[in-house]
């Protein structure tokens, strides 16, 4: 069965040139249950990948190619998402107004996309197929403690 | 989203402030939030690191650093607020639609937008190519230098030399790092304007942060003498190995397919192809493209690499890409070959 468009694949065929294989090798469709930082209440802004957020939280003004910039970042459980969040906000004080201060779970399904290899930290990349409406399948859990 | 506050601090014109290479993003979760970059002028490292947004901008802090400073950051051993404190100045701009506005120069960043005492680059949240920067660490070696024949030039061209060839290799052995490859790609395989060897060397030299940058460490001549450095030991074997390959004849072999190669161009009256030109691979024939291609698996053969021609494959340059670069390396590596054959210079063996 071919595999379905990503919904962002235009975006991604501008900048990767074939050489670069983005999604990452290895994503594949994978039935998770996920944990993502989100404001509340949720928007669909809430799972707007980084290459669609405006304003854009981009430093390099040339635009480098960045393939991580059209996946959802998240985590394979809550404790995880939360312990992520309180480490990254010893750093970046106000991270909550850009990502904010919330955590969501939500099951994918292999209709959703094709997920990273979650790494040590269990934190793994989302590409989204197209039509796919993850506000549907995310509720939020609680907020992140200060 | 709030409004961000306002900086205190001396305005910067764009054209003033310093253009600096992205290396690599440190930590990264729906985009950037701390990404290492290296000054263009002086080679300095530089963190860039997101401060504050409103709905139309974010804005991002800069503070240049040591070596030993980054080092021990990404090894978890300092904050980042400590790096910051112990900046001599800090950059902060605003990005709004892809420029930079309102930057100003400060002394000390504000304390609102100081990270907290333990601001460390923790395993959960550093990306995984902030953790292969420190997994790669340096170690000394030296460059063994002899005879009474050796001038003040000597002394700069050839750490110029082997820093050029240490660069192929560290971009041939990092095509991982996603700053290497887009500059791979973008000098030997996407060149706009013709082909620059100086633009590949140059260019590879700028996406080497300083903790993997061949660093001399100490100079002594009394014949003998050696030019001590600080290097990635796995880079020092890979140039030991292809100096090598030109000894017991090697460079005779070398020198007899430069020749014939250039020599071929000239019938073929596709001479002058590698510096400035830019000719693609689809004005040449067939028969052209095999020719080339059968140059370049001995010249790749000869030298020992076989790594490049997989760095070639996987990066899909075409055969006159693959050309211009050997060709550039090959230049260099003949150069610096001139110095071990006269004994001048000895490469040890790692």
């Amino acid at each position: 069965m071919p595999q379905p468009k990503l919904k962002y694949e235009a975006e991604i065929a501008d900048f990767a040139p074939g050489c670069i294989s983005c999604p990452p090798a290895g994503a594949l469709p994978m039935a998770i249950k996920a944990f993502r930082w989100v404001a509340k209440p949720m928007t669909t802004d809430s799972f707007l990948p980084p290459g669609k957020i405006k304003p854009a939280r981009v430093n390099n003004t040339k635009g480098a190619a960045n393939c991580g910039l059209f996946g959802v970042s998240m985590h394979t459980s809550r404790e995880r998402s939360i312990d992520a969040f309180k480490k990254l906000e010893k750093t970046f004080v106000y991270a909550r107004k850009t990502i904010g201060g919330f955590v969501a779970e939500g099951d994918l399904t292999e209709q959703d996309g094709l997920c990273t290899t979650s790494n040590s930290a269990g934190h793994f990349d989302l590409y989204e197929y197209e039509k796919v409406n993850l506000i549907d399948s995310f509720v939020v859990l609680c907020e992140i403690p200060k | 989203m709030s409004r961000m506050p306002f900086i205190q601090g001396k305005d910067i014109d764009g054209r003033a402030f310093p253009d600096y290479t992205w290396n690599a993003d440190l930590i990264f979760f729906d985009g950037p939030f701390l990404s290492l970059y290296r000054r263009d002028a002086g080679g300095q490292d530089a963190l860039f690191f997101w401060l504050d947004a409103d709905n139309k901008k974010n804005r991002w802090g800069v503070v240049e650093l040591a070596r030993s400073s980054l080092r021990d950051y990404l090894r978890g051993q300092i904050s980042l607020r400590s790096i910051i404190r112990q900046a001599d100045f800090v950059y902060i701009f605003n990005v709004g639609v892809r420029r930079r506005t309102s930057i100003k120069l400060l002394s000390e960043l504000p304390d609102f937008y100081l990270p907290k005492a333990d601001s460390f680059l923790y395993p959960e949240i550093s990306t995984d190519e902030a953790k292969a920067l420190i997994e790669e660490d340096v170690s000394t070696y030296k460059l063994l230098l002899s005879g009474d024949d050796l001038y003040v030039d000597d002394l700069a061209i050839i750490p110029k030399l082997y820093q050029q060839l240490y660069s192929f290799h560290y971009g041939v052995g990092h095509l991982d790092r996603a700053a290497v490859r887009d500059r791979l790609v973008s000098t030997v395989r996407d060149w706009k304007g013709g082909f620059s060897s100086v633009h590949l060397f140059n260019g590879m030299k700028a996406v080497i942060p300083s903790i993997h940058r061949a660093r001399v460490s100490n100079l002594q001549y009394a014949s003998p003498g050696h030019i001590g450095m600080e290097l990635l030991p796995d880079m020092a074997r890979k140039i030991s190995e292809v100096i090598s390959s030109l000894d017991d004849g090697g460079v005779d072999r070398m020198e007899k397919a430069y020749s014939s190669c250039y020599r071929y161009f000239r019938d073929e009256k596709i001479s002058g192809f590698e510096e400035g030109d830019e000719r693609r691979v689809d004005t040449l024939t067939s028969i052209q493209i095999e020719t080339i291609k059968n140059i370049v698996n001995y010249l790749v053969e000869n030298l020992r690499m076989p790594s490049v021609m997989q760095a070639f494959e996987e990066m899909e340059i075409d055969v006159l890409g693959q050309l211009r670069a050997i060709l550039a390396y090959y230049r260099r590596l003949r150069q610096l070959y001139t110095y071990v054959q006269s004994g001048t210079l000895k490469i040890p063996v790692i």
